[in-house]
């Protein structure tokens, strides 16, 4: 019987890692709390651990590392990624490093950090007490944005106008630390990265359309970004100074930037692939599957790349303008780059409700900008998502 | 110990206690740096006569030349109950000494430099590193430091970070006090009157004064003890020794009664450009309930203003009060460091998990000042 002598990976992730992985000829380690019954079919080692117990995982991971070394731990979960930073600086093998994930997690942090090293960010300020949120919001002037400095989840983060406001948004978070931030007015990007051992490669520049009211929900994203070569390069090379000063060493980012009154701000740095479709997209447009990418970068690999299919792309979120119940044709749903999380009777929200949000995506890949309009307008006209009113809103 | 060329051609001068400062140059740093009266020498030499714990002191000078352009307090930590309650919070165990700049008994640390040469920050930090390397300290950092770019810069530097406490800020440069009483809503501005009249009709008299150091000693302590907090976080031999060393300094305010003795006392002292009010005591005996608190609040920021200090730090603790009288929060951090990239990572679980918890700076602060 033939030794194993697959590379081996420790990680925290889901379907699509794993599959990744198992393409790759990859030893497995999935650590869950607990690991799903499907995945754990497919990973080598699934391992069920308290992954809020730092040190129960370090030692369950470290014994399994004793006996058959494990060359990386990455995690593609938002809340796991300090994890990771953890278990891979403990056992001394490869991961993103734990201050940078830790420098992502926390958005306090973050905007420490890139204060620190002279990066443009919004005129902040950290307010321990939820009662301190009011003074704070005044000194730095209306609008702001109140967010929670950790656990957000893409869903901790409003606008506010005045105190009531605060005081809703406050309510809303129900405690811990809070990030008050001037709301910076301007046009959004959304930037996917490759970091390896320290150095940066830019893969793509998405203009991203965001919503209206409070939670300024994502609405859709358009490739190219609309700001041209030098533009694009412009921002990339901001983007690339962010990540250096958070501390990136190795791994993949998705990052938001804002473009205001004078020049970029940074919004957001995620340390893992972009969700929705946005990793379709990318390798799509530019050749890189940004998951299996987190993975090369993990295990030391060079970065699979293949060429793009598609010189533009339309990505739009499927959100409603009021509450009610949701309809749609589902026979659409057969047609190429339609996505829906919901189901015909299911209960939504508007976009500009705090509980709403992007219900579904349609994207559509083409070479013409007409064209690619003409598609979209064809898939949006035979899915004819609608909404009914309910009484019960 | 002297090491030279850390950043720049700057040298640091690493010195094992007060005596070794001149007091005039240090004390003439730290004003021109903004610094306030936790940076005095005399605070250091109160510190260093009585610890609250087990320290070796390690104080970074940072030189232009033969010029002092920057320092930065700083101890080896043998032993510190505040810093053991943190440890324990965070579940972390400190495998040997820690090298901290400086105290979380005061209200501020980490380096000050003067304003032109900002660089001079960095190059203490720096300092910091290579002397705890040379004394063989597990892990070396800065505790309660102001949010800040230098807060920043450490983090991207890959120091671990928490918050461990919120002092609260008041600006005072009005120009007159009823120019303050103006910032407030009608309502509070009632209300703090009204707080004032029951004290005066109680026969409560507020006085800036200080009362001897046994009634200092035990009116602190009677706070300490009625928050249920261990009275070793601020031991009488160095509450007297602060007494002693800081008494130029001292702006205390006290409350009295009809027989002209002291009930409550806020322990305050003014350097540079800040007054700090770092204690708190009360007479719990006589006392149930701290009801000069707010009047005495009040009272500090009117001398305040009418002095022309543009800064004052309420201090921690005790948010809703202080809010009501205009100041703002301010959240100082604690940033350590190893050059161990395992143990490191046991400091960024440990502070990750302390900021979660929430409560260590509570208990702490809260509890003594």
């Amino acid at each position: 019987m033939a030794a194993d002598d697959r590379p081996s990976i420790a990680c925290v992730s889901g379907r699509r890692v794993v599959d990744v992985l198992a393409g790759m000829d990859v030893r497995t380690v999935l650590l869950g709390d607990p690991t799903p019954l499907d995945l754990a079919c497919l990973a080598d080692v699934p391992l069920d651990v308290d992954l809020g117990d730092w040190k129960a995982t370090e030692a369950a991971l470290g014994a399994l590392h004793h006996v058959r070394p494990l060359t990386a731990v990455f995690s593609v979960f938002d809340a796991h990624l300090p994890l990771a930073g953890y278990l891979a600086a403990r056992l001394g093998i490869r991961g993103l490093s734990l201050a940078a994930a830790l420098n992502c997690d926390n958005k306090a942090r973050m905007r420490l950090v890139l204060d620190g090293a002279g990066v443009a960010g919004p005129a902040h300020l950290v307010v321990n007490d939820p009662a301190d949120a009011e003074p704070a919001a005044r000194r730095l002037g209306y609008p702001v944005v109140l967010k929670k400095t950790v656990g957000a989840r893409g869903r901790g983060a409003l606008v506010c106008h005045d105190d009531a406001d605060v005081a809703r948004a406050v309510t809303t978070f129900g405690g811990g630390a809070l990030l008050v931030e001037s709301y910076v007015d301007g046009p959004e990007y959304a930037i996917q990265t490759i970091t390896v051992d320290g150095v940066t490669e830019v893969v793509n520049v998405l203009a991203q359309h965001v919503g209206p009211g409070p939670r300024q929900p994502e609405l859709g994203y358009d490739y190219p970004s609309g700001l041209g070569e030098v533009g694009d390069l412009a921002l990339g090379e901001f983007v690339v100074s962010a990540l250096h000063a958070l501390g990136f060493d190795d791994g993949v980012a998705h990052v938001q930037v804002r473009i205001g009154a004078d020049g970029p701000v940074l919004m957001n740095v995620a340390a893992r692939p972009p969700g929705g479709q946005l990793c379709a997209l990318t390798e799509r447009v530019s050749g890189v599957d940004m998951t299996r990418a987190a993975v090369d970068v993990a295990l030391g690999l060079p970065v699979l790349r293949h060429e793009p299919t598609a010189s533009r792309a339309l990505y739009r979120c499927v959100a409603f303008g009021q509450a009610g119940v949701v309809d749609y044709d589902v026979d659409a749903l057969d047609s190429p780059g339609v996505f829906l999380d919901v189901e015909p009777g299911d209960q939504v929200h508007p976009a500009d409700d705090p509980r709403g949000g992007s219900y579904g995506r349609i994207v559509v890949y083409g070479d013409e900008t007409p064209q690619l309009l003409r598609d979209y307008q064809a898939v949006l006209d035979s899915l004819r998502p609608r909404v009914r009113p309910s009484r019960m809103w | 110990m002297t090491i030279t060329d850390v950043v720049g051609g700057r040298r640091v001068e690493v010195v094992r206690g007060v005596a070794g400062l001149d007091r005039e140059v240090w004390n003439a740093v730290v004003r021109a740096a903004g610094g306030s009266v936790f940076h005095s020498w005399e605070w250091l030499a109160a510190f260093e006569e009585a610890p609250p714990g087990v320290f070796e002191p390690a104080h970074q000078l940072a030189y232009d030349g033969d010029r002092l352009i920057g320092v930065c307090p700083a101890y080896l930590v043998h032993h510190c109950p505040r810093l053991d309650r943190i440890a324990e919070t965070a579940g972390i165990e400190f495998g040997g000494p820690v090298l901290l700049a400086h105290s979380l008994a005061a209200f501020v640390g980490g380096p000050i430099v003067v304003p032109d040469h900002p660089e001079a920050e960095d190059v203490l930090m720096s300092g910091l590193a290579d002397t705890a390397t040379a004394l063989g300290a597990w892990a070396w950092g800065a505790v309660n430091l102001p949010a800040g770019r230098l807060v920043g810069r450490l983090i991207g530097a890959g120091y671990a970070t928490a918050q461990v406490n919120t002092t609260y800020l008041l600006d005072t440069g009005h120009a007159s006090v009823e120019d303050y009483w103006s910032t407030f809503r009608s309502k509070h501005r009632r209300e703090l009157q009204r707080e004032r009249r029951v004290l005066t009709q109680r026969g409560i008299r507020i006085a800036e004064s200080t009362p001897d150091v046994d009634t200092h000693v035990r009116l602190v302590h009677g706070v300490v003890t009625d928050h249920g907090a261990s009275l070793d976080v601020l031991p009488e031999d160095f509450l007297r020794a602060l007494h002693r060393h800081l008494a130029p300094y001292d702006r205390s305010l006290t409350a009295t009664d009809l027989s002209g003795d002291a009930i409550a006392v806020f322990a305050a002292y003014e350097f540079g450009a800040q007054r700090s009010l770092w204690l708190a005591g009360l007479d719990v005996d006589r006392l149930d309930s701290f009801g000069p608190y707010r009047p005495m609040l009040v009272t500090a920021v009117e001398s305040a203003v009418t002095a022309g200090i543009p800064r004052v730090n309420l201090g921690r603790g005790n948010p809703a009060p202080k809010r009501r009288v205009g100041a703002v929060a301010a959240p100082l951090y604690l940033a350590l460091a190893s050059d161990d990239r395992a143990r490191t990572a046991l400091l960024h679980a440990a502070l990750r998990e302390l900021e979660r918890d929430g409560t260590a700076h509570e208990d702490v602060g809260n509890g003594c000042c």
